[in-house]
């Protein structure tokens, strides 16, 4: 049993008081006097006028005594550790941020704030009552319930030892929304929050009907060093070497020494010492590369106890020549421009029962320019239509010619950059509603001139004019609109997927042929190179994947049928560049229901952690009752007027 | 003459003068300083009424005779004497009020001294005096006497009167014995601490032509009593005791209720023609005898 308010012990001197009151003997000193007469007439008279009336037994004091001790008792507000009730239901909600990774020490080989938080909710879990409920909620890209209202430890155990870290963007708030909704009905509900208190967003705005009792975890003066940007280039085509650039950020407050090593491919690369000023930044350059499908750059610091944010991948951009196959009658402003933009032109008249070319020269991409989409439409051309991305001049699609308007509405699109139209005139143009696979990127106000889209991931650029009917091959921004186009369409075909934050949903192009695809671990600290089926949709590889959650370099490996050949793009998962910042911490406020205790639910120190997984049950309302009863019977024994 | 009873001597000088009031005529036995209802031989011209035969000539008023030739017979008042019965209380409760500071303050010797000059006053009036006491039951009478002689006398019965271990009024005095067998004056020296029979008592001896003085003598401890703190009050009489824890609003209500009993006594007399003296022992004796008996018209 445990008292809340010592010092009521003080008021457990009335009881020797009353015993003491009891205890003394009236010391009568003998006196004669004359005659009781007028004594017996005085006390007479006190006595009638007196209110009360001696206390004429021992069953009194000793009911006297207990009903003292008890109200003393009561003022010591009793209370005891007692298992959770039936009802009790803790909503464990566990931060498994990105920045949870950060070790609870100073230096690598300590254990992560994650880990240091499991293992504290796992204490809690296995003190638990058998009767109370856990929910265990993770904070990740999303809200995850693993297990909710548990009574069993045993499950609640296993499922916080699957937690993983969510490198992704975290939905800090939505997680606090859903403890809130889980506690809603739950008068004896309680919300526990395991957080480094590294929150992107603060989750305000939220009410909650249980108390929220907030948990640090981690080291709260932990530095962070990360590598904001990693880039490379061929500095010119010619000289086959690579040129690179970084930029360092120290997210700390002390100044840091780190060791950046730079690697290309899987080949080491130089290594160089930096110091970093507190809350700095510092950008990095190499030249000199030598060529490889990615680099990686790496940043050693040992007080930095946060590593998903210290290594990235670059990759370059893929430089060679792009082919092209131009089915068109012939267009020489086209062509200059496609050779401007460095696309070497297989130039090709379709006619009817004309074949399309094998699969030894493979184009980049298609230019189909005013041919009549009836002439495309045998099975090879549309195998070859479908599996790169196509160009659409004035065809592919079906409708009337009619004069359009010169009310130019241009959308952001990246085929649109640089380009205003101005001045452009476009004589006559298709007629097109939608296609259902693009949207319009410019129109003319009535009907669009140019849509963009993609079709089972293949870009798809569609002009509804003939660049015949137009001066815009006339006009300066031709060639920019062409180099857009051709680097827009040939992006889904680079060599690399880019850098995708863990976890996210990732738009591919996959290649019709593919039966299969599966991510592979090429570099991923900390983990042994895994792989991971791709997510299919309708028996196929679906366009749109998951990238795998762990920070690292993946390869988008996809399989045709029977050996013929596969596609590998390499993907840096990258962790989300929110949670490295370390300095950031906001005040996180959970206005939620106070606890009798009177210590705030936004209070973060648990005192009484060995308690964990009991209630303060408060003997309080029992004590009271039990001295009512007792004052009742003293009452009673008082009415009666004689002793037992 | 004793010292103890009389420890100033010139008391009995300055009251020796005085004399014991009677409302009404009285009718003795003997020839006295007091008139009488009846017609006698004393110097007091009472009337005049025509003279019959076998009167004595000697009271025929010859002046009367010569100036109108009748013969009128001179009538004068008769004096007789008072008979003055004095009642001693000698109760244990009486025994009470002396300390060594102040001896004087016993009840019962301070009810002796006012009996004694009472009777002293008597004796020197020419009237006869008899005393009783009385505690339980009459314990101990001197006969009527008169003249001062019977002074000493007097003195030496009332110093050798002893205290008795307990007292009731009525039993001792509601006897025909206890009685004056004439009409006379009653002086009742006591406290008058008794739980009843003290109004029936003085009735009864209103009803035996009594003029009943009732004095009642407490000692200041009784009127004031100087008591404080838990005390077991035992009664003298009885020996009951009583546990009172005496505080200032115990002796404030025992002072009220002390004015109310003897106010209560006082009314009673007076009610009936009776004439109550208070006498607190701390007053002296000289005082109350001069000043308390001669306020009251009892002694003059």
């Amino acid at each position: 049993m445990h008292f809340q308010w010592l010092n009521g012990l003080w008021f457990g001197l009335t009881l020797p008081a009353i015993v003491l009151l009891y205890l003394l003997k009236r010391q009568y000193i003998d006196t004669e006097i004359p005659s009781h007469l007028l004594w017996n007439r005085v006390l007479r008279n006190l006595e009638a006028n007196r209110p009360w009336q001696k206390l004429r037994n021992q069953l009194l004091l000793i009911l006297q005594l207990a009903a003292a001790a008890l109200l003393v008792f009561a003022l010591l507000q009793p209370f005891s550790w007692s298992p959770k009730g039936e009802s009790g239901h803790t909503v464990y909600v566990l931060d498994r941020s990105a920045s949870m990774e950060a070790g609870t020490g100073s230096g690598e080989g300590t254990n992560s704030a994650l880990e240091e938080a499991k293992r504290r909710i796992a204490e809690r879990i296995q003190a638990k009552s058998p009767g109370s409920l856990v929910t265990l909620l993770l904070m990740g890209t999303e809200p995850e319930v693993p297990v909710a209202r548990e009574a069993s430890a045993d499950r609640v155990l296993e499922a916080l030892k699957a937690v993983t870290p969510s490198y992704g963007k975290t939905a800090y708030k939505e997680t606090m929304s859903l403890a809130a909704a889980l506690t809603q009905d739950d008068p004896d509900g309680e919300i526990r929050v395991y957080t480094d208190g590294r929150w992107t967003d603060p989750a305000a705005g939220l009410t909650y009907s249980v108390p929220v009792h907030r948990e640090d975890v981690g080291n709260p003066d932990a530095g962070n060093v990360s590598v904001m940007q990693f880039g490379v280039k061929a500095p010119d085509s010619s000289s086959g070497t690579m040129s690179a650039v970084a930029v360092l950020r120290n997210w700390g407050g002390t100044a840091r020494e780190v060791e950046v090593t730079l690697a290309a491919g899987s080949q080491a690369g130089p290594s160089r010492q930096v110091t970093i000023p507190a809350g700095n930044q510092r950008s990095l350059y190499w030249d000199g590369l030598p060529l490889s499908d990615y680099y990686r750059i790496q940043a050693v610091d040992p007080e930095d106890t946060y590593p998903a944010d210290n290594r990235a991948y670059a990759f370059p951009e893929g430089d060679r020549p792009r082919k092209a196959l131009l089915l068109s009658e012939g267009n020489l402003f086209l062509e200059k421009a496609l050779r401007l933009a460095n696309i070497e032109i297989t130039k090709m008249a379709v006619q009817p029962g004309t074949a399309p070319l094998t699969a030894e020269s493979k184009p980049d991409l298609i230019v189909v320019d005013s041919v009549s989409p009836s002439l495309l439409q045998t099975k090879e051309w549309k195998a070859l239509l479908d599996s790169l991305p196509v160009w659409y001049i004035h065809s592919g699609v079906e409708g009337e010619d009619e004069e359009g308007g010169r009310d130019y509405r241009i959308t952001e699109h990246p085929v649109t950059r640089y380009i205003s139209f101005q001045d452009t005139h476009i004589a006559k143009r298709t007629k097109v509603g939608s296609v259902p696979w693009g949207k319009p990127v410019i129109s003319d106000g009535t009907s669009p001139l140019i849509l963009a889209g993609e079709e089972n991931g293949r870009p798809r650029l569609l002009f509804t004019f003939d660049l015949h009917q137009s001066d815009l091959p006339l006009r300066s921004e031709f060639p920019i609109l062409v180099q857009n186009a051709v680097d827009w369409l040939g992006s889904a075909q680079g060599a690399s997927l880019g850098r995708v934050t863990a976890g996210s949903r990732k738009e591919l192009a996959v290649s019709p042929q593919t039966v299969s695809a599966e991510w592979v671990a090429v570099d991923s600290p900390g983990s042994s190179p895994v792989s991971l089926p791709a997510e299919k949709k309708d028996k196929a590889v679906s366009g749109s994947q998951t990238v795998p959650d762990r920070p690292g370099l993946y390869q988008f490996v996809e399989k045709a049928e029977k050996g013929q050949g596969e596609i590998r793009r390499y993907l840096e998962a990258a962790a989300d560049p929110g949670e490295s910042d370390f300095a950031r911490r906001p005040e996180l406020v959970f206005p939620g229901a106070q606890e009798g205790t009177g210590e705030e639910g936004v209070s973060s120190e648990e005192p009484a952690d060995r308690h964990a997984g009991e209630s303060p049950y408060s003997w309080l309302p029992w004590v009271l009752l039990l001295a009512a009863v007792v004052i009742l019977a003293e009452w009673g024994v008082f009415r009666r007027g004689n002793s037992i | 003459m004793s010292g103890r009873l009389f420890p100033d001597p010139g008391l009995l000088l300055r009251i020796e003068q005085m004399s014991v009031a009677a409302k009404k005529r009285i009718r003795g036995t003997m020839q006295g300083k007091r008139r009488s209802r009846m017609l006698g031989s004393s110097m007091e011209f009472a009337d005049y009424r025509m003279y019959t035969p076998g009167d004595d000539t000697r009271q025929l008023d010859w002046n009367v005779y010569g100036r109108t030739g009748k013969a009128f017979i001179k009538q004068f008042m008769d004096e007789q004497e008072l008979q003055v019965h004095l009642y001693v209380d000698v109760s244990r409760s009486m025994d009470f009020g002396g300390t060594d500071s102040h001896p004087d303050h016993s009840k019962f010797l301070y009810a002796r001294r006012l009996a004694a000059c009472v009777g002293y006053i008597t004796l020197a009036g020419y009237d006869r005096v008899g005393v009783k006491l009385f505690g339980e039951d009459m314990i101990g009478q001197l006969p009527v006497m008169r003249g001062k002689g019977s002074a000493s006398r007097l003195f030496a019965f009332l110093e050798q009167a002893e205290v008795e271990l307990s007292g009731n009024m009525k039993g001792a005095l509601m006897k025909p014995s206890a009685l004056p067998r004439l009409p006379g004056s009653t002086w009742i020296f006591s406290d008058f601490l008794y739980e009843s029979g003290i109004e029936e008592t003085l009735s009864y001896f209103l009803a035996a032509r009594q003029e009943v003085v009732v004095v009642q003598v407490l000692s200041p401890e009784e009127v004031r009593p100087d008591l404080m703190g838990d005390l077991r009050l035992i009664d003298s009489e009885t020996g009951e005791a009583k546990e009172v824890a005496v505080s200032r609003r115990v002796l404030e209500e025992y002072r009220k209720t002390v004015d109310r009993y003897t106010r209560g006594l006082q009314r009673f007399c007076r009610e009936r023609g009776m004439a109550y003296v208070l006498a607190v022992t701390d007053v002296p004796v000289d005082v109350t005898v001069r000043r308390a008996f001669r306020d009251a018209g009892l002694l003059f």
